[in-house]
């Protein structure tokens, strides 16, 4: 990139307009593409603060401002910050288990568990992608979150409540993963409400209920 | 290799090893200090012990290219009572070959060599495994968000300011490689991220675009998660060069084997046969405080004098010890840093047609699913290859769906060409099983002046090793091939050892 800083300083030393007719179309172009960085960084800073975040980390598996495009992987974006404190620290205690997660959670200070968690309850859920989502035709799932009361606690619409997490739009693989390590016991809430509740899903009950809450638009997405 | 060794009978073969070892602790210094003592422990090995006929001197878990190398070396040293234990049902670890057809591979995990590796240059020279060059002439594409900018680097792969790159160089003299947290400055170098201090030193945005990249690629997250004595400490062992840790020519992205890293292990394996045992991860390590460590694995028990542990610690993480491991240990097992992102794609065409364009084929985005692309065709190009670093969680897990957002990606950078691959190949060593779990240690600050002296010395009968353990190199294959030298020689000498005192 050292020829790129050489190209943004003459450009902006003479002023952009019609340079790139002038001096050639790789100025022209590096020019292009400073300028695009330069609004990423302008976003990038007013949304969480000067390079570099601890946030760069979290983006590489939870997506860029916590939106996941792989639903194996849970998208952080509009969690509850109460929620995602609980959470980093129950993998830092050993209280959650997850090999990638355990030993990130317990590098982190509280004061970066609580920036983190305030950063992502501030960001915007989107839908996933309707081809990235199995969005099954099957009725199964709806009938499964309907009969099983999961709103009471999950919020209508699945967008989440102060007691329990946005299902909405989640990964759908990730809610399988959950779903079925509540089922054994791997995962263990505070109260095992959800162990109790997820005891009685079948295998199919789970995969049909998470596609079907991974295929919902969140409340708070800017596509809505 | 079927010398004469081969068909002597095991008791014999037992002494030669013996012989052998005795001599390298002589020249070490190590151990036995007179002929009357080396055969002291040789008549000890021949004396018969009891119930011990299942017993193995030496059980290896992991058949990565360290475990391996430690295999092949026990064997040279004419020690044949051992057995190599590998959770998966194929040898490598993170070294993994896509097979492509025709014999064409492109490697989902480690992959290059550079100047200063010379364990595994060598191991690759005695397996008859050859090498050749990266391509990486031509121009670099950055694209930002719709706009796009093409530049040829000097080096090839990632750049750094050079007043930057030079402060850092001359810092890593004084952090030695194998051991940071022995730095004179240890404590204030690991108190500080990578990315503080950059942002000490000012850094511009195109800086801040091949750092951002660079850190992730080598060191397994970005600036903001590592400390500084780590980062430090991998440019020490890299010759105190930034540049040569992160370039392609005269760097450590210089060179591929000949059908891929993959074969590395593959060719070690062959000459195993029965002592290879795969699909059997070890579970449970049982009285490693003991004379005879017992291993639980999914094919029953294996007991053995010694075990080397060749894999990394968050691994060993995984296996369940009784009794409990040291507290100094088993903190660094639990805690050891296994977020790396590791997803690695492949596209395939019909020619490597961005090298006519005067492209290199590789690719940086600043935002978006692609960390770096770059070519990846086999020696003489007669397919074009374009593998890429993701970011795991930005790119769709639907084959699909993701082949479709890369090819678009590629279209825009490369050419019309690129949208339709031949073959699409895609691993996030992350999601694919649990036996890799992490790339790379991207090392948080505080972390090695807490916990790095518990990395390597043994737990009664554990030897440690996996490339987190070697002296050069750590993190990369060809510390994997000096971790399993150095491991087989600690077994060896142990037995030695042992059978001195209790003989
Ligand atoms: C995407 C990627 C890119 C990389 N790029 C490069 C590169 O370009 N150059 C470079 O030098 N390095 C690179 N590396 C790193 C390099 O691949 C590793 O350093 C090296 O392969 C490690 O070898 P190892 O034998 O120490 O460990 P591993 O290869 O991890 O071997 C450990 C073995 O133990 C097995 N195992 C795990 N748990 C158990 C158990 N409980 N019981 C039995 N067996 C078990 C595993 O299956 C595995 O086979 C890269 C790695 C990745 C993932
Ligand atoms: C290597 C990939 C990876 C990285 C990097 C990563 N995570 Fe995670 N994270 C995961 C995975 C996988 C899970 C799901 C764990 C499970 O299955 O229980 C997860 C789960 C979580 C959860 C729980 C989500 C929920 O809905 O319950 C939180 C909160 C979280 N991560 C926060 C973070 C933060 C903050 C960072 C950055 C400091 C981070 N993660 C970095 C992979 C990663
Ligand atoms: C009694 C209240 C309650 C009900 C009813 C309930 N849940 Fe939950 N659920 C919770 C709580 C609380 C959590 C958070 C657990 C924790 O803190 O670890 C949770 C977590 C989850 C998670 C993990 C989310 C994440 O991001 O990791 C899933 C998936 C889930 N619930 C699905 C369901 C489904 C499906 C139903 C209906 C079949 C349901 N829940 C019904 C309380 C409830």
């Amino acid at each position: 990139m050292r020829r790129a800083i050489v190209v943004t300083a003459i450009l902006a030393m003479f002023g952009a307009v019609a340079l790139g007719a002038l001096i050639g179309p790789d100025l022209w172009a590096g020019y292009q593409f400073m300028k695009v960085v330069d609004q990423q960084t302008t976003a990038y800073e007013a949304n969480g603060g000067a390079w570099p975040q601890l946030q760069d980390t979290c983006a590489l598996c939870h997506g860029q401002n916590g939106q996941a495009a792989n639903a194996h992987y849970p998208s952080l974006a509009g969690l509850s910050a109460s929620y995602i404190e609980n959470q980093l620290h129950a993998f830092a205690e050993g209280r959650r288990p997850n090999p990638q997660m355990q030993p990130l959670a317990k590098s982190l200070s509280d004061e970066q568990i609580r920036m983190l968690a305030a950063y992502y309850e501030r960001q915007s859920p989107a839908a996933n992608d309707p081809l990235s989502a199995n969005a099954s035709l099957d009725p199964l799932g709806q009938t499964v979150v309907e009969t099983r009361g999961c709103a009471t606690c999950h919020g209508g619409q699945f967008q989440g409540s102060p007691m329990a997490p946005r299902l909405a739009g989640q990964g759908e693989y990730y809610l399988v993963d959950q779903l079925q390590a509540f089922k054994a016991s791997v995962r263990q809430d505070p109260t095992q409400a959800m162990n109790g509740i997820a005891s009685t899903l079948s295998e199919a009950e789970i995969q049909a209920a998470a596609s079907y809450l991974a295929s919902l638009t969140p409340a708070d997405s800017p596509a809505q | 290799m079927k010398t004469e060794k081969d068909k002597q009978p095991l008791r014999a073969r037992r002494r030669l090893l013996l012989q052998a070892l005795g001599g390298g602790a002589l020249v070490g210094g190590l151990a036995l200090t007179g002929s009357a003592n080396a055969k002291a422990a040789l008549s000890g090995s021949t004396r018969p012990r009891q119930a011990d006929s299942d017993v193995l001197d030496v059980a290896i878990i992991g058949a990565g290219l360290s475990g391996l190398t430690s295999a092949r070396d026990l064997q040279r040293a004419g020690c044949e009572s051992f057995v190599v234990l590998e959770a998966r049902e194929r040898v490598g670890g993170r070294t993994y070959n896509h097979e492509l057809g025709n014999g064409v591979v492109s490697e989902a995990g480690g992959q290059w060599i550079g100047p200063g590796q010379t364990a595994i240059a060598d191991l690759a020279r005695q397996l008859e495994v050859g090498t050749f060059d990266q391509y990486y002439q031509g121009k670099t594409v950055y694209l930002a968000g719709d706009a796009r900018y093409a530049e040829a680097s000097a080096s090839g792969g990632a750049s750094v300011s050079h007043d930057i790159a030079r402060k850092l160089n001359e810092m890593a003299r004084s952090v030695p490689g194998e051991a940071p947290w022995t730095a004179p400055n240890a404590a204030e170098l690991d108190n500080i991220t990578l990315g503080e201090w950059l942002n000490q030193q000012g850094v511009t945005t195109e800086d801040k675009i091949g750092l951002n990249m660079s850190t992730t690629l080598t060191f397994g997250a970005p600036p903001a998660s590592l400390s500084l004595l780590h980062y430090l400490s991998i440019i020490n062992t890299s010759d105190c060069s930034l540049e040569q840790l992160e370039g392609i020519k005269d760097g450590a992205q210089e060179t591929r084997f000949v059908g891929g890293s993959q074969i590395l292990c593959t060719k070690m394996a062959e000459h195993l046969g029965g002592k290879l045992k795969l699909s059997c991860p070890v579970r449970e390590i049982v009285g490693w405080d003991q004379d005879v460590v017992e291993l639980h694995t999914d094919q029953g028990i294996i007991r053995a004098r010694q075990i080397i542990a060749a894999l990394n610690p968050a691994l060993c993480n995984q296996i369940r010890f009784t009794p409990a491991l040291p507290s100094g240990r088993a903190g660094l097992q639990d805690r050891w840093p296994a977020h790396a992102p590791m997803r690695k794609t492949v596209h395939v065409y019909a020619r490597p047609f961005w090298r006519d364009q005067g492209m290199n084929g590789q690719v940086v985005q600043t935002q978006g699913p692609i960390i770096w692309s770059y070519d990846n065709s086999p020696p003489d190009g007669s397919v074009g290859i374009i593998s890429a670093f993701i970011k795991p969680g930005q790119l769709s897990h639907n084959p699909a769906e993701a082949e479709r957002v890369l090819s678009d990606l590629y279209a825009r950078a490369l050419g019309e060409e690129a949208r339709h691959p031949t073959q699409f190949h895609d691993h996030d060593w992350g999601k694919v099983d649990p036996w890799s779990l992490t790339c790379i240690h991207p090392i948080p600050p505080g972390f090695w002046t807490q916990w790095g002296e518990f990395l390597r010395p043994a737990a009664g009968r554990l030897i440690w090793s996996g490339t987190e353990t070697a002296d050069i190199w750590p993190g990369a294959m060809d510390g994997a091939v000096r971790s399993g030298h150095r491991a087989a020689f600690q077994a060896l000498q142990a037995l030695t050892e042992n059978r001195r005192t209790t003989g």
